[in-house]
């Protein structure tokens, strides 16, 4: 039997039954998996270079120093999104909470507001000028000083990454057998005493993996903490290219970073093989933990404080700046063309990086070889290499190798496919796997050939996971900052681009206008496509 | 062996053989499905038989060997006609119906748009019994419903011939022997020729004209199910097809003799006689010459297991009414025995 709609083959005839894939399906796999390639390759050329390579005015001392606080925030953060993610996950699933997925919806959302335009509320809600100092103020209150350093930066990242783990979790908790928590009780064992030795521990493979997934973030992220002013690895690379004509430091410290990507990547992975053990959906519901009326109320505080200091606060502060600046005759248009960059290039970006995952992806499910499999896995070790590295990495190529490319749309698109792929990658192949052979072969034997077969099966199966693939793309674009900034053509300032200068030039104004309109744009295929999706 | 064929067989492949890498699939197998007979391909699993179904169907080239649809060559030297235009209907095991459509468009899905393809859907989803269940979707049908629909979709075209496979492996087991009667007769009633892929013995003997017993990539028996269960070419296909005692013997002069019994033999020399369990009836004897070892009972029979002196082992199937009891002393009369010469023991 050929494996028909994703079931494990029967034993007919074993593994051998693998048709050959025509030449061209991996001509056109190979070559969209380049632009990937380059920025691996050239890293781990910079750090294993003989003969070592300049690092610059850096001493020991202040390498010892920078990994240190990059290790501090990235611990920190993650075990904080860890607690909040699976707080919020279980709240919100397994207990008789009301209105739970109204919650669970609420603080999904905080997933819209990229880390450094949080950084940029946190900034523009203290010091002098701030909102919740002039709101202290006006109460009779001492005022908050301008937030800098290590607790803005864990405040940041925590708040608006801590949906990823709520995202993960919530359908494993969704899925867990409810019989394995009445057997327990069965056994003598309280509802709490159950809840922290038989339901939390089946949480273990979701949670070491999307706790990997922030931890990566945490490492690569660049636009929160230097806002903030946090010392962190991609601070001090961006730093070190900006003050120097030679950007051999830049890219060394870039290349180290990217070796700590790497460890954590590889853990990750192990991580992700065993979470797929626990996907299988029982027959039943999961009992629902009742809640006393102290602990609802303990609850709600819980979600509302968190739903209030990661929607609320941010956006009312920027619509503040935003009222006050428009008071005093700004106008938001300024950022319009900064929006209309914005959604063009990401528009561009998501068909072309869609377009390109369909020869991998076919070849992934139905060619699937190790070949395949290392083909996906250099646009996985990109993805997850920091973006600052890989635009850096880019950049300097890109200045002696791609001259005529360099600084234009063309490199921005090719960078975006280097470092994105594997989001639209995914999607098609989750959805090419729901066509499986079966249903192709079975319309062939219907009489309809192979393009009336494809227009007719496979594309209208296949085309939901494709506009979803599409759409993390385009998301991921819309908020990408650090490879844009490095990378863009001389003048296409995007919103993120906008927020990072208006910041740190302290126009919180103009800065709020264009982190509003980032948010506007990005609400809606975030809704439809990520916080939707996972409740059904 | 027999092998039924008329001009206007339905399939006929000859000669087919396909490797894929050091495995070999199909080994220069030959099979024959007669115009409106329904035929039963039954085999072990890994036997090549659905590599069988890929080859009729068109959905893989073979290595060797033709494959005739109606008279027309369909694959040979230099022939291969693609799956559309075989006239060939596939259900699978798993139905594979389209997700995105509901029962009218699966079942429509074959037909042109001229053809009148609402009226035929209509029609089709009635003799399957599903009228009215035309804007369901897939997975608002319960497994007997979406088995119904993809014997529907198959049929609609109006192909030479429909080939299911494992078509019932997916349903449960009450539910299965009910969708079984039910879908033979929809392919009955409508003379439809139709070639079915299983491992169920049961299954095979049950439904069809013809069972053509698959080993190791070859047909090695084709004949009716009466045929095949009674007169096996070896003792391997005896076996397979069902529950068989086999006891050793010496066959000179048209007579064989074992620790059971005499029986008659046309062979000469060392022979091993098969005997169903249904074949032995049993009469308690305090002299006898076996004793009884064990007992299951399922309420619609029993099996009794006996052990003679030198111990052979025999299982006779005997009515729900008989009561025998372990250690038991009795004598076993045989109303039915095959002998077969030793050489092939050995498969």
């Amino acid at each position: 039997m050929l494996d028909l709609a994703g079931r494990p083959p029967v034993a007919e005839v074993p593994a051998v039954r693998r048709p050959k894939a025509p030449r061209l399906l991996w001509a056109l796999g190979t070559l969209v998996v380049v632009p990937a390639l380059i920025p691996i390759v050239y890293l781990l050329y910079v750090v294993l270079q003989p003969g070592g390579f300049d690092v610059g005015g850096f001493t020991s001392a202040r390498l010892l120093e920078l990994a240190g606080n990059t290790a501090l925030l990235t611990i920190t953060v993650t075990a904080t999104t860890a607690v909040l993610g699976i707080a919020t996950a279980w709240l919100t699933t397994r207990t008789d909470l009301p209105r739970a997925r109204l919650w669970s919806t609420l603080v999904t959302i905080p997933l819209v507001i990229p880390s450094y335009v949080g950084a940029l509320a946190i900034l523009a809600a203290t010091g002098n000028s701030g909102l919740l100092t002039q709101t202290l103020q006006a109460l009779g209150l001492p005022g908050l000083p301008v937030a800098e350093g290590f607790w803005p930066s864990w405040l940041a990242l925590s708040l608006w990454n801590f949906s990823f783990v709520h995202l993960l979790t919530v359908p494993v908790l969704k899925r867990l057998d409810p019989a394995l928590e009445e057997v327990a009780r069965g056994l003598g064992s309280s509802r709490w005493k159950t809840l922290f030795t038989v339901v939390l521990p089946q949480l273990r493979p979701a949670l070491a993996a999307s706790s990997l997934l922030v931890a990566l973030y945490v490492l690569s992220e660049f636009g929160a903490v230097s806002m903030l002013r946090f010392d962190t690895f991609t601070r001090a690379v961006y730093t070190q290219w900006t003050g120097r004509l030679d950007p051999g430091p830049a890219l060394f410290l870039a290349g180290l970073l990217s070796m700590g990507a790497l460890v954590i990547i590889v853990f990750q992975q192990r991580a992700r093989g065993k979470a797929a053990l626990y996907s299988n959906r029982p027959a039943r519901k999961p009992r629902l933990h009742r809640l006393t009326s102290g602990e609802r109320m303990g609850a709600r505080i819980f979600l509302g404080s968190i739903v209030t200091f990661a929607l609320v606060v941010p956006i009312a502060t920027m619509l503040w700046w935003t009222v006050r600046g428009m008071s005093l005759g700004n106008t938001p248009l300024t950022v319009g063309p900064h929006a209309a960059r914005s959604v063009f290039i990401s528009v561009t970006a998501a068909a072309v990086i869609t377009v390109a995952a369909i020869p991998i992806a076919i070849l992934a499910v139905r060619y699937r070889s190790k070949l395949v499999y290392l083909l996906e896995s250099v646009a996985w070790v990109t993805y997850s290499l920091p973006h600052l590295a890989v635009g850096l990495a880019f950049l300097v190529l890109g200045v002696g190798m791609f001259r005529p490319v360099y600084q234009t749309l063309i490199m921005l698109i090719i960078v975006y496919l280097a470092m994105f792929l594997p989001l639209s990658l995914a999607s098609v192949e989750a959805g090419m796997r729901r066509v499986g052979p079966g249903l192709e072969e079975v319309s062939r034997s219907l009489g309809v050939g192979s393009w009336g077969t494809m227009r007719r099966v496979t594309l209208p199966i296949v085309r939901r996971s494709m506009l979803a693939g599409a759409a993390l793309v385009f998301l991921s674009v819309m908020k990408e900052l650090p490879a844009t900034l490095l990378l863009r053509p001389t003048g296409f300032d995007t919103l993120p681009v906008r927020i990072w200068s208006a910041t740190n030039e302290l126009f919180y104004t103009q800065a709020s206008f264009a982190a509003l309109g980032l948010i506007a744009v990005s609400i809606l295929p975030v809704y439809f496509f990520v916080v939707r999706d996972i409740h059904d | 062996m027999t092998e039924p064929r008329t001009h206007d067989d339905a399939i006929r492949a000859e000669g087919l053989s396909k490797r894929f890498g050091d495995v070999v699939a199909l080994d220069r197998c030959d099979l024959t499905v007669p115009h409106g007979a329904v035929v039963t391909l039954l085999g072990p699993s890994g036997t090549g038989k659905s590599t069988m179904l890929r080859v009729l169907a068109g959905f893989e080239n073979p290595d060797r060997g033709t494959v005739d649809i109606r008279g027309r060559r369909v694959v040979g030297p230099g022939v291969s006609v693609p799956p559309e235009q075989r006239r060939v209907g596939v259900v699978v095991q798993d139905y594979a119906l389209f997700p995105h459509l509901d029962v009218a468009g699966n079942v429509g899905y074959g037909l042109a748009r001229d053809q009148g393809r609402e009226g035929r859907v209509r029609e089709i989803l009635e003799r399957v019994g599903l009228p009215g269940l035309g804007a369901r979707f897939p997975h608002e049908l319960s497994g007997g419903q979406q088995q119904r629909v993809a014997l529907a979709r198959a049929m609609a075209p109006r192909p030479d011939v429909i080939i299911l496979d494992e078509p019932f492996s997916n349903l449960d087991d009450t539910l299965r022997t009910r969708v079984r009667s039910e879908i033979i007769g929809i392919i009955r009633a409508l003379g439809t020729t139709a070639l079915f892929i299983t491992h169920d013995q049961e299954e095979a003997l049950s439904i069809s004209d013809y069972v053509a017993v698959m080993n190791r990539g070859r047909i090695v028996q084709m004949a009716s199910p009466q045929d095949l269960y009674w007169r096996p070419v070896d003792p391997w296909v005896g076996s397979f097809i069902g529950d068989a005692n086999f006891v050793s013997g010496k066959s000179r002069g048209g007579r064989v003799e074992t620790v059971v019994g005499t029986f008659a033999s046309t062979l000469e020399g060392d022979v091993s006689v098969m005997i169903r369990p249904e074949s032995v009836r049993l009469v308690p004897d305090a002299a006898g010459p076996a004793e009884v070892r064990s007992r299951e009972f399922f309420g619609h029979d029993q099996l009794v297991t006996i052990m003679y002196g030198d111990g052979t082992v025999i299982r006779a199937r005997l009515g729900p009414e008989e009561v025998y009891a372990s250690g038991d002393r009795v004598s076993a009369k045989i109303d039915a025995a095959t002998p077969f010469p030793v050489l092939h023991w050995a498969d």
